[in-house]
């Protein structure tokens, strides 16, 4: 989901706004290694701070910021996508097995 | 869309909120709105309209109406806070069901909203509300097992061809596993009216028989059941001082007396 606020996008070094965490993830994707490395390395992970106090994420800040290999990264934030995709359409699957059952009697 | 004369207040799974939103709505329509209610207890297997509004043990019921054996004015009681109701027998016997519409036809000159509580069971006392009622609403709760329920009354009001006014969604937690209102909506093709919140003071309001509008004007509950009263009538909510209401609560200490 993007943020709204402005105020809590995230500004990179290299003057992208990231407003969800698919913005990071092309970001991440995209980035040269002095830009991504700006943010991790092995005093600060930025982006683990803002996915936790803004995205609301605390399972995913805490895998990044346990890691500091790119491709570690974008994997593990790929995952979580994933997962959550999964868990949204198991909802709308649900509803929709529940409908196909009732209303077509 | 036009102000219904007789509303059915349906839910297919028992322990929805359904009876306490029949109560509320009709203390709120008469109390804030100065509507001529009658609430009328039709879930006649389990009747319990009558004991969230004081009514413990009333002597006259709609019971041995549908039998024909007395005049339905002869079980309207005249409630303190403002709306008539009838309540249904405590101990249930075998009714006529059916005959719910033919009895509540001549009511229609008296009141300006007629309120009927359903039975939660897909039987005959069910299709009794649907076939009295002009516009149904249904009460929901955001979860699978109560938004199955609510599939199954909506397309019986379908094919009954009885108008849904829409859904109302209680006992809301307002917590990510919880299905919002959006999936309700969608997933059942009707509007939902309202969120009510999954409130502990709904429960105490209950304790002491007095809905949760009258005993607890300015929580959030309250509101939120004034503004879909008043959308029910077409009437816009506009806010009023709570020490009208709360005077209006100490009266039931007195419960309430029958019209004779």
């Amino acid at each position: 989901m993007a943020i709204k606020n402005s105020e809590q996008y995230f500004h990179t070094c290299d003057n992208t706004e990231l407003k969800s965490v698919k913005d990071m993830l092309a970001w991440m994707r995209e980035s040269n290694d002095d830009s991504f490395f700006n943010h991790i390395n092995s005093k600060r992970n930025d982006f683990a701070g803002w996915i936790s106090t803004i995205l609301k994420d605390n399972v995913l800040a805490k895998k990044i910021d346990k890691l500091k290999d790119r491709e570690e990264i974008i994997n593990a934030i790929e995952e979580r996508i994933d997962y959550k995709n999964k868990k949204k359409n198991k909802k709308k699957n649900i509803i929709s097995k529940l409908k196909e059952a009732i209303m077509n009697e | 869309m036009n102000s219904p004369k007789i509303v059915g207040v349906v839910a297919l799974k028992g322990g929805v909120g359904k009876t306490t939103v029949v109560a509320n709505l009709g203390a709120a329509l008469a109390d804030h709105y100065n509507k001529k209610v009658l609430i009328v207890d039709a879930n006649f297997s389990t009747p319990h309209l009558g004991l969230h509004v004081g009514l413990v043990n009333p002597k006259q019921n709609l019971h041995p109406v549908l039998s024909d054996d007395y005049s339905i004015y002869e079980a309207i009681y005249q409630h303190e806070l403002g709306f008539h109701i009838i309540p249904g027998k405590l101990a249930p016997t075998e009714v006529n069901a059916l005959a719910l519409k033919e009895k509540l036809e001549p009511l229609r000159e008296i009141y300006d909203i007629i309120i009927v509580d359903s039975s939660p069971s897909l039987n005959n006392e069910m299709a009794a509300t649907m076939d009295a009622s002009d516009e149904l609403i249904v009460v929901s709760s955001p979860d699978y097992p109560t938004l199955s329920s609510t599939l199954h009354a909506v397309n019986l009001a379908k094919k009954q061809n009885t108008v849904i006014r829409g859904i109302v969604l209680n006992k809301v937690r307002r917590k990510k596993f919880e299905l919002g209102s959006k999936d309700i909506a969608e997933a059942s093709e009707v509007k939902v009216l309202a969120s009510l919140p999954d409130s502990l003071k709904v429960l105490s309001a209950t304790a002491k028989m007095v809905p949760v509008v009258i005993h607890f004007p300015k929580e959030e509950i309250s509101h939120i059941y004034k503004k879909l009263a008043g959308s029910i009538i077409g009437e816009k909510y506009k806010k009023i001082s709570a020490k009208k209401s709360k005077k209006k609560a100490t009266l039931l200490k007195k419960n309430t007396k029958r019209k004779d």
